[in-house]
Formats: structure tokens, sequence, C-alpha cells
């Protein structure tokens, strides 16, 4: 219990962190934060140290409601799950820095959120394409990529 | 076929070879080596999803798809005289099956093995950016097996078919 | 035309890059190694992966939460069934709907077969990679028992779609049930079998023990899960940690070693399969009868506005759904958390150092299944 303490006291010394209520159990997790994105690196070294691994990355494009993306964290330890999402909201075509110094798994986690959301990282070592074709010129999970929903049903007859 | 009775004990070499019928076959020999070649069809192991695991249970102990001659799976492309294209192609993955089949030599066949390289399969929709659909856009197929994915039973049917095709000695691609 | 000829200095003569795959027999699918080598050891290694990569993210942006249904199972189609079943559980939860008590059994039932099923699999193609082609005949054979049985029940043999939201599709029958104990008896004899086939022989331990050891720090770094973790001495399980369905109400072992090398990895897996059938022998047992779809289930499926998450035990590890509704039928983003891409990646750091031989042993050791690292 006290590990846990430790972690919160430790997130409540970054001035940026914001911590939601108490999350419902739907939301599978512990804890949901907000940060910064100048904080995020302390953030990450905050979890590294309390024994946590990057359990997921991810980005939304929010920029339709908000004109942003949301990069998503999420980390815990092992053990009993003590599950913690971290968001960062970041101006589209700006660049949040990079965890690959402090986890492994950032690396590639961080290429397949540029990959598919274009959202760029400072600091890593090798920001390249992971999963779509050699050469190719788009973000697939942006929304204005592709056709609509609705335009899809459409065309598929439905 | 009409039953031949048995020659005489005292017949000459002249009489049994007539009865025989001619001892030389003609033949554009061409169709010989056809039939040799239906029957010891060597497929690349080479699977891309799915339907791969499908192609291993053919070549496994229950189907055993060395009864028909075609279970001496050959990982290099240089010995391999039939593409089983086990599973989705997808775009990043096009050029390296293109380079596979040109690696193959002649004459070779492709069997399309489930629907996603019939068409795009399940994965086919309006703005799909990661696959290619059918893979006949990139190399000439001969069978299409449909399934998602195929039993193994239909993959064996699909090399029988393949095995008739090649018999017929129609169609090569050189 | 001389000054376009360098000459390689002392130290780089005699190294050079090798490029393994995208169609290579071991990389189980298309994965591509990039490698750097000085004669047979490895300096450096890079996974190119993304060969199949299906979009499976994209449909869900495309289509709503039933129509997305038939795509879990092809994610990882080794495990298709505990994706497909986990697929449900993650909407059951996100949406609130009760599961009858028969299809939660049934449900542990057809996960655990797949695990074994998947395990099978893997030491098939492991052994195989090895040089060893005979144990693939035979858990091929065992396998296709347990197709059989999933065949009845849900009707295919690979890329299972037997979950539903609120329930399952197909009550099971008496043949399924008691080929399902019958497969479980004859089963246990096989592995016995199996361990004095492979287990002690020498060449496999020679090519497996202290061969592409995962150093502890490794686990928290990457954030490997499943059996590879379990190699490593940490007894994490998302079915004890966080259970999910019914799995707390199983009495069984989280079997752990400590070397975390391939041959370590061997034997936990193997031992997993005998857990997975005390677990699919005590559902038997306890099977009650009764319906299997819930009464009331929602005509739209349309989870309220909010982020989910939830994670199931895949035969490879931690698969976590990350799912972002904003009210409506379709999803917002789904985001897969497979494990294997985890545990892939940390080839750039297990790999340098070793022989090239060994990379074959470490690759298959780790259990990937490439459409689920691509996704």
């Amino acid at each position: 219990m006290s590990e846990a303490s430790g972690l919160a006291a430790a997130l409540a010394g970054i001035a940026s962190l914001k911590t939601a209520e108490a999350p419902d159990a739907k939301s599978g997790c512990q804890g949901l934060h907000t940060v910064g994105r100048e904080a995020i690196v302390e953030v990450g070294r905050v979890f590294r140290e309390a024994g946590y691994m990057l359990e997921m990355l991810t980005a939304l494009d929010m920029r339709a409601a908000e004109q942003a993306m949301h990069v998503v964290y999420q980390f815990n330890r092992f053990g009993a799950p003590d599950r913690h999402r971290v968001r960062v909201v970041v101006p589209a075509g700006e660049a949040v820095p990079s965890l690959a110094d402090l986890f492994g798994s950032a690396n590639w986690y961080e290429r397949e959120a540029f990959d598919m959301l274009g959202v760029r990282f400072d600091g890593h070592p090798y920001l390249v394409r992971i999963l779509t074709e050699e050469g190719a010129d788009y973000h697939p999970l942006l929304k204005d990529f592709g056709v609509a929903p609705a335009a899809a049903e459409e065309a598929a007859g439905g | 076929m009409k039953e031949t009775p048995p020659p005489p004990a005292n017949a000459t070499t002249e009489e049994l070879l007539t009865q025989l019928g001619p001892l030389v076959h003609l033949d554009v020999l061409e169709n010989l080596l056809n039939q040799a070649r239906a029957r010891s069809l060597w497929p690349l192991t080479f699977g891309l999803a799915c339907c791969a695991i499908e192609m291993m249970a053919a070549g496994a102990s229950r189907f055993d798809m060395d009864r028909f001659g075609s279970g001496v799976f050959r990982p290099s492309a240089r010995q391999a005289d039939v593409m089983i294209l086990a599973g989705t192609i997808s775009r990043k993955m096009g050029p390296v099956v293109k380079a596979l089949w040109d690696q193959m030599p002649s004459p070779k066949w492709a069997i399309a093995m489930g629907g996603c390289t019939i068409d795009g399969g399940p994965f086919k929709y309006p703005g799909q950016y990661a696959i290619v659909e059918g893979a006949d856009k990139i190399i000439p197929v001969d069978v299409y097996i449909p399934g998602c994915p195929p039993r193994p039973e239909a993959l064996i049917n699909g090399l029988l078919m393949l095995e008739q095709k090649i018999k017929a000695g129609k169609k090569f691609h050189v | 035309m001389a000054e376009l000829i360098q000459i390689a200095s002392d130290e780089d003569r005699d190294t050079f890059y090798l490029n393994m795959g995208p169609q290579h027999p071991s990389t189980h699918g298309v994965l591509r190694l990039r490698l750097h080598l000085k004669g047979e050891r490895i300096l450096s290694a890079e996974p190119i992966i993304g060969y199949s990569h299906r979009a499976h993210e994209k449909m869900a942006e495309n289509r709503n939460y039933i129509q997305f249904l038939p795509n879990p199972s092809r994610v990882d189609y080794l495990s298709g069934m505990i994706y497909s079943i986990g697929y449900c559980q993650a909407i059951e939860k996100a949406i609130g709907l009760e599961v009858p008590e028969r299809a939660e059994y049934i449900r542990v039932i057809c996960n655990e077969l797949n695990r074994i099923s998947s395990h099978l699999l893997w030491f098939g193609t492991f052994l195989l990679d090895l040089g060893g082609v005979t144990p693939f005949l035979y858990c091929f054979d065992d396998r296709e028992k347990i197709l059989d049985l999933l065949d009845l029940v849900s009707g295919s043999r690979l890329t299972y779609c037997y979950g539903r939201f609120g329930g399952l599709v197909n009550d099971v029958t008496d043949d399924f049930l008691e080929g399902t104990a019958r497969f479980c008896t004859a089963f246990r004899e096989r592995l016995r079998e199996y361990d004095r086939l492979v287990t002690q022989n020498v060449i496999f331990r020679n090519r497996t023990i202290g061969v592409g050891v995962m150093r502890p720090e490794l686990a928290q770094q990457f954030g490997i899960t499943g059996p590879c973790l379990r190699a490593m001495g940490m007894a994490r399980d998302v079915r004890r940690d966080e259970p999910y369905g019914i799995y707390d109400r199983f009495e069984f072992d989280i079997p752990t070693r400590t070397a975390s090398d391939c041959f370590d990895r061997y034997l936990v897996r193997i031992a997993e399969m005998e857990q997975s059938m005390r677990i699919v022998e005590q559902a038997l047992a306890k099977l009650p009868d009764g319906p299997i779809m819930a009464k009331k289930i929602p005509r739209k499926i349309a989870p309220a506005k909010g982020e989910y998450y939830f994670a199931v035990e895949s035969a490879r590890g931690h698969f976590g759904m990350f799912i972002v509704s904003d009210g409506s039928e379709i999803p917002y983003r789904i985001h897969l958390r497979t494990p294997s891409f985890a545990n892939l990646s940390t080839m750039r750091t297990v790999l340098p150092g070793t022989l090239l031989a060994d990379t074959v042993s470490i690759l298959g050791s780790i259990d990937i299944v490439l459409p689920e690292i691509d996704r």
C-alpha cells in the first residue's frame, strides 16, 4: 500500500497533472490523469521508478471536437492491476516528447501511433512507419482518411 | 475395354505383336511430362495468415496432402512448382509475393486459398487501404478455393482440380 | 570508377547484413528480420513488421459493434475463441449485460480447449523449426481432436465466431461434453508421451537451454506478458490477477520457471496445457443447466460515451481492448493491445550476441502470430 501512496505523492508533485475523480469499474482503470505534454517524461519516470510498465500507448483523433490529438498512455504494474491512464492533449500537428528512453516498448508503440495517426514524438531514435506499406503518405486512422462510415454503407448497398 | 484372349502358347513373335498393338506410342512429350508434373506438385512453404494454419493442417497427420504427391513443401521459391497463397496479401506484402512468383521456375501454378486472395474477403470494404483485394491483381491464379478459411479438404480438392488442369495441358504461364 | 570502390576497413570487413524473411519457414508467417552479423554472431537485429497489416482498427470505425464481431478471431487466429469471446465480454461489461451461468461455463471450456490447441500448434512448429518433424505430426493429430470438438459447437475450425453479446450462439451437445471428457483423459497420456519424446532429447536441450535468455528487467521495460513472462519467474496471469468471466471459481496453478530461456518457455507452455485441462474438467463437472443467452439484449449495442478497457489472457499473453465510444452504435476507436507486439519488440535487445542458428529457436519460443502483431 505504501508503494501506491508513494506513487500518488510523486504524481501530486507534478504541477500540470490533473487526476479525475475515482473512475467507475467499467473503464478498467484505477486512475485517470491528464497532463501537459512537457511533463509526460516526468510522469513516465515516476511510473518507471514505481515498477510500472507501459502497457499501452495509442492516440485518438479528436480534431473534430477539440482541434487536438489525444495521446493515451496506460501504465500498469505486475500483480494485482493498478492501471493508470494518462492523457496528453496535443494540438494537431505538434509533437510530444518521446518515452523511448524510459520504456523499451514505447519505441514501437510510438512508431505505431505515428504511422496510424501522424502524431510525432520528439526525441524518438527512429520514428519511421512501422505497419503501412513503404512509401505510404497517409495516416489511416485519422477520421478524415478514407470513406466516411455513412458513405461506406451506401456504397456497400446497405 | 474389350478383353483380349491370351495369345496361344505357340504364337510367333509377329502374331504377338499384332495382338498387342503398336509398341511405340507417338505423342507430344509435353503430355507425358504433364502427367508427371501433375502428380508431384511441390508447394512453396509460404503462409500469409489464417489460411496458412489450415494449409499446415492439410499437410499434417490427418489430411496428409502427401497422398497426392503434393506434400513436399519447399522453403525456396526456386524449387517450388505451385504457390499456395494462403491468407491476406497486404499491400506491403504484394511486391514480395510478386518477387517470389518471379523466382519460381516455369512451369508454375498458383492457388488462391481463401476469401482474401479471391477478392479481399472479410477485409474488403470501401476505403480499405491495407490489402491487395485479390491475388489475381498481382499474379495469374489457376484455382480459387473459397472459404474463410477453407477446410483442409477444400484445399486438397483444389489441388486435385489443379492436377486435372495440368493433365489437360492447355494452359501454361511462362 | 576507382573512387566508387570503397575499401572496407579491417573492422567491418567480416560483418554483413542478412535479410531474413518475409518468406522464411521459421518466421511463422511474414516477419522480416534485418540482421547485422559478424560471422555467425548477431551484432544487431531489427524486426520489420507490417507485412500482414489488415486494418482491423480502421474497420472497427467503419461498422457497428455487432459487425465487428467476426474480426477479433482473425486478429489472432490461433486463439480465436479467446479473442472473440473476449471481445463479447468487453462489450458486455461496457453495456452492463449479464450472461447466464451455463454460457459462462461453456465459454471457459471452449477458451481452455482453444488455449491447448494453440499451444499444441506452437509445440509442433517450434520443434519443426529445430529440425524435429515427428512431434509436428503427433501434435496435429491431437489438435485435430480439439478442432473437431470446437467445430461441433461453433461450426468452424479456426476462426470462431461462437460468442454473442449476452451469451453464445449454440448450446453444446452431449457429444461435445463426452468428447471433451474423453479428450482430457487421452491427452494426459499423450502429454507424458511428448515429454518422453522431446523434453529429454539431447539435441533439443542443447539448442534451448541457456539460449535466448530474457533478462528480468526487460519484463518491465517492454511489458512482456504471457508464457514469456512466466518463464521469468513472475506468476502473472490475467485470469488470476483480474479474473474475467468466472475464472475466479476455478482452481488452477500458474506454472512458472526462472531461467527465462527457450527451454523454460517450452516447459511453461507444456505445464499450462496441463492446467487448462484441470480447468476444463472442473467446468465440465460443474456445468449447470439453463439458457445460453441473456433474456434482454438491447437491439442497439451502443455503450455510453466514455472509454473502456478490458483484458483477457490469450495463449500468448495480455490481450487488451481499448474501446472509445461516443455513444453511438459505431465505435469511435477500438485499439487492440496485443501481447506479441510487446514480446516481439524485445528481439532488438535479446538477439544481439546470440548465434544466427539460435534466432530460429528464440523466435519460435516466444510464439508469435504475425497478424496479431500487425493487426
